[in-house]
């Protein structure tokens, strides 16, 4: 708790900061230690097993880091590049960290994780300072050696992280990776228009093939796409059974002539304009539209298959060889400040990862379906584990683009 | 002068003539360094690694592992729908841009007298705006509040732009028009109008003039700005990812999912070895073909 205090008071001896700087910085300490003690007094409301272990891995980071006197790393850098997904980071907390720090804040975008990881091992090395890729991905990116452990001791704020996200398979000791926020992928739909009862991926399936015809959509991500079919026949979604991905091929292939789009990034306008009123999609477009300023998409809907999904984490990472580390671990530590993950949870319409962030956020958000999985479906949700390198799985996604 | 002299200046006249032989040859060599540099490094030896990458296999986090396997090619023979798709796309495309470009680069070079230099700088302006925008912008135009909509609107079905090839090859024709009018726009103004008027006085009509004397003429311009076109064509991943709502799939879209997504190089490597014996295939056709009737008709001069 007071360690969060002593960093910061380290902090402001060292670095040279504005009147605003300071009072920010104090405030948040203050926050800090105060929410600190929330969570690690909440036991887990999640389906994850490691919550155990989480909840007692927390608490012991943060004593290291009280212990280890904060030792100078110099000021924070004049920019900050960060390697992110589209439209996944507050315009006003990058207004606000660039004007506390007197930084700039470069943000480059990919479209996918493979799409990241294709790029970094073409080279990214040494570009970014921290990048967004879905905690299943990490494992691959520390093997290639494309991502750094994390010092702890300059992140305190990590301590009001969720238990639910510590000590993930992707990452067990929790050394590389900063949980940022969590979605599913599920149904989306327009429900003036789309009026038939839905509750299953099979009725997705049903209402594609037939009424909605030519008005549905799936996201342009293999990981996501392969678990409706394959969850559908009760089937693991990370399987590897020839049989299992031959019935999901041909799931598939019978859906693919009545598709409007194979699109993950214009599918939020062309549910706007009813292009498409059904589709397979991550549920965070479903807060932004409901909660448009016009009012004109409220009729948005949201379902978990009660057929089962997936669940995702989205995390920070530092990259290794990140020109601008003091920047990295400043962004890392403030961006958990419960509140700057409300103005995050709010913009991208994703669930916080950080438990002190809950509290604050809007009742309709946290109560929101849509957003917060209801604590009786959480049993329907599984985590899926990448499996870009199926060979099997690539030609089907081949002969699914190509109809 | 005696004869010894004479035959002793005509030495040292050779002598200096090979020394600036040398430094001519020499001054040649300077300058095709950097060409030949630029062709080497940075197209043939990219070359021969794609086609050692071929033979390949993926790596355990994707990428390249060296190996001799000739399965990526095996598999390249049982998914050609693309390449099939994209060769009817690009075929379509040059011919489109060649039958627009032409009454345009015609009128250009021989009717627009002065207001010649403004029609030229009217067809470089939209080059002044990024290719993705202008690319994105028909996204506006063909969509449900453009085009579609109002097509939809008038008929009362639903009708939709987006994601068909129509919508790609327009797309593409507009991108890539200029690329034909320019080149036949060259050739076009070098015409000599003296040789159309030869034609008429002896009694040629106009369609007659225009496949004997302006068509053999205008050929060249033809041929590079069909290859101007078509080359790109082949591997156009952007017009479709964008125009084509993700279900139009060309070569240069498997290209995209091989190495981006799937991230086996081996497989997408292959791929693209398949794509450039295809070219190099269609244009050596395509060359054949158009200057076959050429030499015939040289022949038939004689």
């Amino acid at each position: 708790m007071d360690e969060a205090l002593r960093q910061y008071q380290a902090d402001i001896l060292k670095a040279k900061l504005s009147r605003r700087g300071f009072l920010a910085a104090a405030g948040f300490a203050g926050t800090a230690a105060a929410l600190a003690a929330c969570s690690s007094s909440s036991p887990s409301a999640a389906p994850s097993s490691a919550a155990s272990t989480a909840a007692s891995a927390a608490p012991s980071q943060a004593a290291s880091a009280a212990a280890t006197a904060a030792p100078s790393y110099g000021p924070v850098e004049s920019e900050f590049f960060l390697f992110n997904w589209s439209g996944y980071f507050s315009p006003d907390n990058q207004k606000a960290f660039e004007t506390e720090f007197k930084t700039t804040v470069k943000y480059d975008t990919f479209a996918s994780n493979e799409d990241l990881l294709a790029k970094l091992q073409a080279g990214g090395k040494g570009q970014y300072d921290v990048c967004v890729p879905t905690a299943e991905f990490v494992p691959t990116l520390v093997k290639g050696g494309f991502i750094e452990k994390l010092d702890k001791s300059r992140l305190p704020n990590l301590a009001t992280i969720s238990p639910q996200f510590l000590g993930m398979p992707f990452d067990p000791n929790n050394e590389y990776l900063v949980p940022k926020d969590w979605g599913t992928t599920g149904i989306i739909y327009r429900g003036n228009k789309m009026t038939d009862p839905i509750t299953s991926w099979k009725d997705f399936w049903d209402l594609a093939t037939t009424k909605y015809s030519g008005k549905t959509f799936v996201v342009d991500s293999p990981g996501d796409v392969f678990v409706a079919p394959l969850r559908m026949h009760g089937f693991d979604v990370n399987t590897t059974s020839k049989d299992e991905l031959e019935i999901a091929r041909q799931e598939l292939m019978k859906l693919r002539p009545h598709l409007q789009s194979i699109d993950s990034d214009t599918y939020d306008q062309t549910l706007r304009d009813e292009v498409a009123v059904l589709g397979l999609a991550w549920n965070g477009t479903a807060y932004v539209l409901q909660s448009d300023a016009s009012g004109k998409y409220k009729d948005t809907g949201y379902v978990i298959p009660t057929d089962g999904t997936i669940f995702w984490t989205d995390t920070w990472v530092m990259l290794s060889q990140a020109p601008h580390p003091n920047a990295a671990y400043t962004f890392l530590n403030w961006i958990q400040d419960p509140k700057h993950q409300v103005v995050e949870s709010l913009y991208a319409g994703y669930a916080s990862c950080n438990d002190a962030a809950k509290p604050l956020l809007p009742a309709d958000f946290t109560g929101n379906p849509a957003v917060y999985v209801p604590s009786s479906l959480l049993n329907l949700l599984s985590v899926a584990t990448d499996q870009t390198g199926n060979q099997q799985r690539a030609d089907i996604w081949a002969q699914f683009k190509a109809g | 002068m005696t004869a010894a002299g004479e035959v002793a200046t005509s030495a040292g006249r050779r002598q200096a003539e090979r020394q600036a032989g040398r430094r001519a040859r020499l001054l040649t060599g300077a300058l095709l360094v950097p060409a030949s540099f630029w062709y080497l490094v940075l197209l043939v030896l990219p070359l021969v690694i794609v086609g050692v990458y071929s033979f390949g296999v993926r790596g355990p986090d994707g990428g390249y592992q060296p190996a001799l396997t000739f399965d990526n090619y095996a598999v390249v023979a049982t998914r050609f729908g693309p390449f099939w798709l994209s060769l009817a796309m690009a075929a379509a495309g040059t011919a489109l841009c060649a039958v627009l470009a032409f009454p345009l680069a015609y009128f250009i070079a021989t009717r627009a007298t002065r207001r010649k230099t403004l029609l030229i700088i009217l067809l470089v302006i939209p080059f002044w705006t990024s290719f993705l925008i202008r690319t994105i912008a028909w996204v506006t135009i063909l969509g449900p509040r453009g085009v579609a909509g109002f097509l939809s609107d008038l008929t009362g079905t639903e009708v939709q732009l987006l994601g068909t090839p129509g919508a790609i090859l327009l797309g593409i024709v507009y991108n890539y028009l200029p690329l034909m009018i320019f080149p036949l726009y060259v050739t076009l103004e070098r015409l000599d109008r003296t040789l159309l008027e030869a034609s008429k006085d002896l009694g040629a009509g106009r369609w007659a003039t225009f496949r004997q004397i302006t068509l053999p003429i205008v050929l060249p311009g033809v041929i590079t700005g069909s290859i101007l076109v078509f080359i790109p064509l082949m591997g156009e991943y952007v017009i479709p990812a964008i125009l084509g709502y993700g279900k139009v799939f060309l070569i240069g879209n498997v290209l995209q999912l091989d190495f981006l997504v799937s991230r086996n190089w081996p497989a997408g490597a292959a791929k693209a070895v398949v794509l450039i014996a295809i070219m190099l295939v269609s244009i050596s056709f395509y060359l054949w073909f158009m200057n076959r009737g050429r030499r015939t008709r040289d022949v038939s001069v004689l």
